[in-house]
């Protein structure tokens, strides 16, 4: 048949089969297994085939330019690995990347290389392509180098550097464009550029020569806060502002640049553990609290909160965004699920109570949202994914799809891309669950929960979190 | 009514309306080349019995326009044939791929994506083995390479999409 049609033909019927259909075609013979593998153009279809899928959910928020900068982000870029700019795209190799890593995620196929921290809990981490930071009790800020000799084989991690001048455990890091914050027990929040450690040429390996450590005078502090200071974030409007929050009750506005406070944006009744801010909705934050609830606030404005939402029975922990969906995590493990919309009749913002979940058998300490995917992480030392892809629909759920097992202490850091997880734990150890190989035979990990033993071993860590305060 | 004459490879002369003939993109090309003229448009890639299937194709799409024309329709998506035209491509396969050649020469862009999804649906979940019985295609593999691909293609397996 395909013979004698040309190839500018058997493309266009090539195109419109799935990918099942066209592995089918490729061993049929050699003729076609050698146009399909050779032309970028049936991988490319195929690959943005993926995004022709989230158009029509898409289009609802065509005005949100936000979410229409992500979903162009989402189609121009790839996972982690990411290829020479300036080379050709292989069409081929990255839809391949994307399918294993869908496929992977979905089914609970992982590797797993775990970094001994050396000293202490791993109580806050960040990455970025394949510069991992971490920050734990022994007041250093550790930067790691990601490294994957072949997409298949594990990934091996090189300690690189580590940057002192923390004056206390760090609770928390973020990455935003080039700079690092990272947030510490004694009230600093501090600023690290880290451009030159994402610079493409940091495949060479004598880092130490080429990436000297930042002088200390390109390192900022930025003080203010009376108290460790639990989380910040990165506004989500200029990009400017810094919001942070901490045991002394307040949430923070700083304005990077000159690195003085700008206002402050509120105040809870006890420690600030939890902050999120909404990229559906910029101006809104949401802050957790130990005063047992979650609150919403504009934080261009210093007039109070936008809504509390009570019903708490213990502290949040952990806070994050699906749209105008917001997902608190909580001491106690559950996960609550409420609606938060502006009301247009008098412009107030509303929020319903949509669901609550009992997801861990102790604390939830992170909880994070992104590509349709949730994972949360606990003192019960379970890395846990959902699917959180029918959140946004009108029955609204979480379905747990398994847990990533072993970790030997609470986890209490995480953070996750396309293709793999990262966590931290006070094991004083640091996994990557890396979904991005092609392996076989590793059965989904049980569903069993920890047990309660356990939890009183956890307990003490928990106790070990509030000292401070 | 302007019509316009159309030669087939083997000389027979069709006389069609000049709408009709004008849903091929590469005959309205040539008529606005050629201007207004009594000779007949040769057609030398299409044989007189095809080029009576694509005349017939037209003229009911001519006559029954569908409603969706200017939406852009899900290509991927190959169980939306409309019945008419899935009647139309109940034919042989050999004349199912010269018609495939006449709409992608005449550029007949709906006949040619009918007929595209009609081949692509003969495909749709069958082995490497069925598909070169169905369209006669020889197996120019070795077991060896034939394994080879069968490996690289793993990590697919698990997915059905």
């Amino acid at each position: 048949m395909f013979q004698n049609l040309s190839d500018e033909i058997s493309l266009l019927i090539i195109k419109k089969l799935s990918i099942r259909d066209i592995l089918s075609l490729l061993s049929v013979n050699k003729h076609l297994n050698h146009l399909i593998s050779s032309n970028s153009i049936v991988w490319k279809n195929l690959y943005f085939n993926i995004f022709q899928q989230l158009i029509p959910f898409i289009a609802q928020y065509k005005q949100n330019q936000c979410i229409q900068k992500e979903l162009s982000k989402l189609v121009l870029k790839d996972t982690e690995d990411s290829e020479d700019p300036g080379s050709k795209i292989n069409w081929k190799l990255r839809y391949l990347s994307y399918h294993t890593s869908e496929s992977n995620w979905s089914n609970g196929r992982y590797q797993v290389t775990t970094i001994d921290g050396k000293q202490g809990g791993i109580f806050s981490l960040a990455f970025k392509k394949d510069l991992l930071i971490t920050g734990s009790s022994d007041k250093l800020l550790k930067l790691w180098k990601l490294e994957k000799k072949d997409r298949n084989q594990p990934y091996t991690v090189r300690s690189f550097s580590e940057i002192p001048g923390h004056n206390g455990w760090i609770w928390s890091i973020q990455l935003k464009k080039s700079n690092c914050y990272s947030s510490c027990q004694n009230g600093d929040i501090i600023v690290t550029p880290i451009s030159q450690y994402l610079e493409n040429n940091f495949n060479n390996n004598n880092i130490h020569n080429e990436h000297p450590l930042p002088q200390p005078h390109h390192i900022h502090r930025i003080k203010g806060h009376k108290g460790a200071v639990w989380k910040t974030c990165v506004d989500r409007n200029s990009g400017n502002y810094l919001i942070s929050c901490g045991s002394d009750s307040t949430i923070k506005l700083w304005d990077i640049e000159s690195k003085t406070l700008v206002s402050n944006v509120g105040r809870h009744m006890d420690c600030v553990l939890a902050l999120s801010n909404n990229s559906h909705d910029t101006n809104i934050i949401a802050s957790g609290s130990t005063d047992h609830t979650v609150a919403l606030w504009d934080y261009r404005t210093d007039e109070g909160p936008l809504q509390i939402i009570r019903g708490f029975s213990c502290s949040i922990s952990s806070l994050d965004f699906k749209n105008h969906l917001l997902l608190s995590a909580a001491e106690d493990g559950y996960i609550r699920l409420n609606d938060i919309r502006m009301n247009n009749n008098n412009n107030s913002y509303n929020s319903n109570f949509i669901f609550k979940m009992l997801a861990h058998n102790d604390e939830i300490r992170v909880i994070r949202n992104k590509y349709n995917r949730l994972v949360t992480v606990s003192n019960d030392r379970c890395v846990t994914v959902w699917d959180s892809s029918s959140l946004c629909s009108l029955d609204s759920q979480i379905t747990q799809k398994y847990q990533c097992k072993g970790h030997t202490g609470s986890v209490v850091s995480m953070m996750f891309s396309k293709d793999k997880i990262i966590s931290g734990s006070l094991d004083s150890t640091i996994k990557i669950w890396d979904f991005s190989t092609t392996i076989k035979n590793q059965s989904k990990s049980g569903t069993t929960p920890c047990s309660k033993e356990l939890k009183q071993q956890n307990k003490r860590n928990l106790l070990q979190r509030y000292w401070f305060n | 009514m302007t019509t316009v004459k159309l030669e087939s490879s083997d000389e027979k002369t069709y006389e069609v309306e000049k709408e009709i003939a004008c849903m091929s993109v590469t005959i309205k090309n040539m008529l606005e080349d050629i201007g207004e003229t009594d000779a007949a448009i040769p057609l030398p890639n299409v044989t007189s019995s095809i080029l009576e299937k694509v005349l017939e194709y037209c003229k009911h799409h001519h006559e029954h326009p569908s409603p969706q024309q200017d939406e852009k329709k899900d290509e991927k998506r190959l169980d939306d044939i409309p019945p008419y035209d899935r009647d139309f491509c109940k034919v042989d396969q050999p004349t199912l791929f010269e018609l495939i050649l006449a709409a992608n020469y005449l550029d007949i862009k709906p006949l040619l994506d009918v007929t595209c999804k009609t081949v692509a649906n003969m495909i749709r979940g069958k082995t490497p083995e069925e598909i070169r019985k169905i369209f006669n295609i020889k197996n120019d593999f070795t077991p060896e390479e034939e394994e080879q691909i069968r490996k690289e293609n793993e990590w697919c397996e698990d997915k059905g999409n």
